[in-house]
């Protein structure tokens, strides 16, 4: 049944996408990858010079500044995403009747653009028009937010945004993770006198690894790719103050015609990046092999 | 430990009832078998009893207090549950020990009766492991030693052996039995498998869509089944029926049918009341065998006058062993056995033959029939008649 | 997990209730101000309370989102930006999918030596920054003389987008009996006969998923967007960004409101209608790698 034909009829199909994903994702990679190591300013140039740009990179406080935002933001974004996410799964565990409303509710920021979303919360945190105008209205008139406009405080609003557009999908994907415990192992231990704490916490959470691991790497992945929110919410300010490398690599190419450590930047983002999932993919993946076989 | 009773029990989820006036009884110390198809109810009782369900009506009494309401882990019961139901991210001691320590029994108590339970188990070199390393049979002795552990009155168990294949089920089965032998344990145990039942009960209960068909012993069961439906889940192949007719005839009452007449024994008074009405037959396929395997005297032929038996222990009187005629549409060696399938026009029956029997596809076979041990049943209500 | 038999409607069971219903709040506030705030005129909005109903309710605001505030240099409102995306979003999301599924089918049911090694390229196609690419894929596009147009966004999406929706019909057709397809073959089915007849028609739920899934994700993007298009093709979140961000000249809030409505109203109402595929596909995806 293995004619000629039949069996290269597939790779025929795959090609195309094949070819295309070898082209424009690794190909571009290995391009930017040469770049970084090129004298390129506003175009691209081909004067080697080595690994100078990522020196310069790294002496730019720029840039150790983003690294810093990132890491802040990054670190609270996935560990208050995780925590909230969590708690709101634990809860609509409980047999809620209204779950079927309230689900949607906590997922639909899901769906908005980050651009949208940094509009919303964007005005939200103005202090002009913002809560602080609002609560203000209200009679307190000391109360005051401008954490947005404020140096060390704004790239906490931008976990402040990220966290409301993303915890939802957290707890949907551990809500999943909760329901997939075999129901018989909580009877047993109901029947082992275990409260409903210790259900959770001695049997429960541990059993659920699987899922935390997904969580964490689709955050962190999220964490450092984020671009558009930053740019809606704060636009990098104020100054520099919410920079991340996202934007830093952007403004350096192609605002400030330094393509060359632009391209570096994208490079360190890309390792970053592939430190993280290639050790998870390769794992899923190894397992999943183990299985099928 | 105390005895398990249940009275008038009924529950409903929504409109749909799933059981309906459940009593039963279990003496300290007794093995109870709930058996019956799927949906039959058999896992919502036991369900009921660990304290999973609340019952819609009726009471469930453990050592004569009630335990409606009750928590499960105060019922001072245990359950081994179809899917063993191991807390995956302990070991095999801790999945045995949660239940004590929960409790707050003191580690080194825990240990020792930890121990204990798995020599009684022969577990002893799995202690460290976790349910990801163990086989079905070794997860199956975790569970039941988890449930062991609690020392409790009544020991539940959902269709253990349902997960494990042939071979294992057979041992299981075989170490269960010895199990409660030794300990003594009351025990309700829940299982499609009528096999199972049948070797491990005390009592069976056989239920069918949310009702009890029938209780008694494995021989009652088996041997004086209330209807045709008990009649044909116990004992495999399922019982032979047949639908025929009482009639008098000069020799007495005779149920008559396609192919065969077959005099009956007295006293047939319960029969008399059938007279001339339609009733259904019952033969297990054992009690339907060649002519080989009995003493030829002792058969008498049904179309003529009965003959006396021999006096060497068989019923005195007309015809305990008749012989009739049947076509025969198959057969089949099992090893130990043959099964002969017969086919007369409407009528099927199934007769267990010796494997040298001579009998032959396709050809008339002459099959000796052991009225002692046919049934009668009211087609109308599938009852027997006693 | 399950109420005991007995469980009353405690006190603990109402606070549990207000805590969600606080979340609830939380999730929906910040729609709730640009709604409400999109139907006020602008002395109302620099009045203060931004939780307030609108005195004076106008649509002003809306029409001037649509048709008329300025963006860039255009006073066009968002309306020819809204087209582009669609222009944009349709055939990438089409054929993305249509891909997709073709590569799922292949590396589950036609299996090859290699096959393992392309799938995790593939995949890992799905995790890249996408600042890394944007250099050289100017460059291309400008080569192939798709700079700036709607076709060039297209490409761009549907290369980035492969990765996805391969693995979405990739871990869907890993489940699906490959009995059928080897019963098929018996009986003289071609390739594309097995895939048509076969496996696209039980795919519904998937497709569904990869659609869902690519749409949104290409709707609300906005760094291709911003690094690739031109007046004729930049796409809605582009637009709002612009409209949103501009520094000169009054601050019309809400306008602004009432654009970021606008443009996430597809994918809000593709989410009400479909919201349940869309998280299923996302577990089947991330939860099992």
């Amino acid at each position: 049944m293995r004619d000629r034909l039949r069996s290269w009829l597939p790779k025929l199909v795959l090609a195309p996408s094949f070819l295309l994903i070898l082209f424009f994702v690794y190909g571009f990679i290995a391009y930017t990858g040469y770049l970084s190591m090129t004298d390129s300013k506003m175009l691209p140039s081909y004067g080697f010079v080595g690994l100078d740009n990522y020196e310069r990179l790294w002496k730019l406080r720029h840039w150790t500044g983003s690294l810093k935002n990132l890491a802040i933001f990054g670190t609270l974004y996935i560990l208050v995403c995780s925590v909230l996410g969590l708690f709101l799964a634990i809860l609509l565990d409980q047999k809620i009747r209204a779950e079927g409303v309230l689900r949607p509710i906590y997922l639909y920021p899901m769906a908005l653009s980050f651009i949208v979303t940094g509009t919303a919360w964007k005005w939200f945190l103005d202090p002009g028009i913002g809560l602080e105008a609002t609560v203000q209205s209200w009679g307190w008139t000391s109360f005051e937010f401008d954490w947005i406009k404020d140096r060390d405080m704004a790239i906490y609003t931008v976990v402040i945004a990220a966290v409301w557009q993303s915890s939802g999908f957290v707890m949907a994907m551990f809500l999943a993770g909760l329901r997939g415990v075999d129901g018989d192992i909580i009877r047993a231990a109901e029947i082992d006198g275990a409260s409903k704490s210790r259900i959770y916490r001695r049997i429960i959470i541990p059993m659920m690894r699987p899922v935390f691991l997904s969580a964490f790497v689709i955050l962190a992945h999220l964490a450092i790719k984020s671009y558009d929110l930053v740019v809606a919410l704060t636009g990098g300010g104020p100054g520099k103050a919410t920079e991340v490398p996202a934007t830093f690599m952007y403004s350096y190419t192609f605002s400030r015609n330094l393509m060359g450590i632009g391209a570096a930047s994208a490079i360190i983002m890309l390792m970053m990046i592939f430190s993280i999932i290639v050790p998870y993919l390769y794992a899923e993946l190894h397992a999943g092999r183990k299985v099928e076989r | 430990m105390g005895f398990l009773e249940i009275e008038r029990l009924g529950k409903r989820f929504g409109s749909t009832e799933a059981l309906r006036d459940i009593s039963l009884e279990v003496d300290e110390g007794g093995f109870l078998v709930l058996v019956g198809p799927s949906g039959c109810g058999k896992s919502t009782l036991l369900n009921m009893i660990a304290g999973f369900e609340a019952a819609s009506e009726g009471d469930i009494r453990i050592a004569g207090r009630s335990v409606a309401g009750l928590h499960p882990s105060k019922r001072d019961i245990a359950m081994v549950f179809q899917s063993y139901a191991l807390y995956p991210n302990m070991s095999v001691a801790d999945n045995i020990g949660f239940g004590m320590e929960t409790r707050g029994v003191p580690k080194p108590e825990r240990r020792k009766k930890i121990d204990e339970v798995a020599a009684i188990l022969q577990i002893e070199p799995l202690l460290k492991r976790r349910p990801a390393q163990l086989s079905g049979g070794q997860r199956q002795r975790v569970a039941m030693g988890r449930a062991l552990v609690r020392d409790p009155r009544v020991f539940l168990f959902d269709e253990p052996l349902s997960n494990l294949d042939a071979r294992l089920r057979v041992d299981m089965r075989t170490e269960i039995k010895k199990l409660h032998q030794r300990l003594g344990t009351t025990i309700v145990y829940v299982t499609h498998d009528q096999i199972e039942a049948m070797t491990l009960a005390t009592r069976i209960a056989v239920l069918r869509a949310g009702e009890v068909q029938q209780i008694g012993t494995p021989d009652d069961i088996y041997n004086r089944p209330a209807n045709t439906f008990v009649a044909d889940f116990m004992g495999s192949p399922a019982m032979n029926r047949v639908g025929g007719r009482i009639e008098r005839a000069e020799e007495g009452l005779v149920f008559v049918a396609e192919g065969m007449r077959l005099a009956l024994p007295p006293p047939g008074e319960a029969l008399a009341a059938y007279e001339g009405r339609a009733v259904e037959l019952g033969i297990r396929a054992e009690d339907l065998t060649d002519r080989g395997g009995v003493h030829a005297e002792a058969i008498a032929n049904p179309m003529t006058k009965s003959v006396e038996s021999r006096a060497d222990g068989l019923a005195a009187g007309t015809g305990r062993l008749v012989e009739i005629e049947r076509t025969v549409e198959l057969v089949e060696p099992t090893g130990s056995d043959t099964f002969v399938f017969t086919r007369d026009g409407e009528v099927s029956m199934t007769a267990r033959v010796r494997n040298d029997s001579g009998i032959v596809a396709g050809e008339r076979a002459r099959l000796v029939l052991d009225m002692r041990k046919t049934h009668f049943f009211d087609p109308s209500d599938g009852r027997r008649i006693e | 997990m399950q109420a005991m038999p007995g469980e009353r409607r405690s006190r603990w069971r109402w606070l549990l209730y207000l805590v969600l219903a606080v979340f609830a709040l939380y999730y929906l506030l910040p729609l709730y101000v640009m709604l409400v705030n999109s139907f006020k005129p602008l002395e109302e909005i620099r009045g203060g309370d931004m939780l307030a109903l609108p005195e004076l309710w106008t649509v002003a605001p809306w029409s001037s989102a649509w048709s008329s505030a300025q963006i860039g240099v255009e006073p066009t409102g968002l309306k020819p930006y809204f087209v582009n995306s669609i222009a944009m979003v349709v055939p990438a999301v089409l054929l993305s999918t249509v891909l997709g599924a073709l590569n799922g089918y292949v590396l589950t049911k036609w299996r090859f030596r290699g096959d393992g090694v392309v799938f995790a390229l593939l995949l890992l196609s799905c995790f890249i920054p996408f600042q890394i690419v944007l250099i050289p894929m100017a460059r291309v596009l400008g080569l192939l003389g798709l700079a700036g147009t709607t076709s060039g966004l297209v490409l761009v999406h549907l290369v980035y987008g492969l990765g996805f929706t391969t693995l979405f019909f990739r871990n869907y057709y890993a489940a699906f009996p490959t009995e059928l397809v080897r019963a098929a073959q018996i009986d003289g089915a071609s390739f594309f006969r097995i895939f048509f007849r076969i496996l696209l028609p039980s795919s519904g739920p998937i497709i569904v998923v990869s659609v869902i899934w690519q749409f949104t994700n290409i709707w609300n993007d906005f760094l291709f967007g911003v690094s690739f298009a031109d007046v004729d093709s930049l796409p809605m979140t582009v637009a709002l960004n612009n409209l949103v961000s501009s520094s000169t000249g009054v601050k019309e809030y809400n306008v602004h409101f009432a654009g970021a409505i606008l443009a996430a109203l597809p994918t809000l109402i593709v989410y009400v209608v479909s919201g349940r595929y869309f998280v299923r596909g996302l577990m089947a995806g991330a939860v099992k790698g």
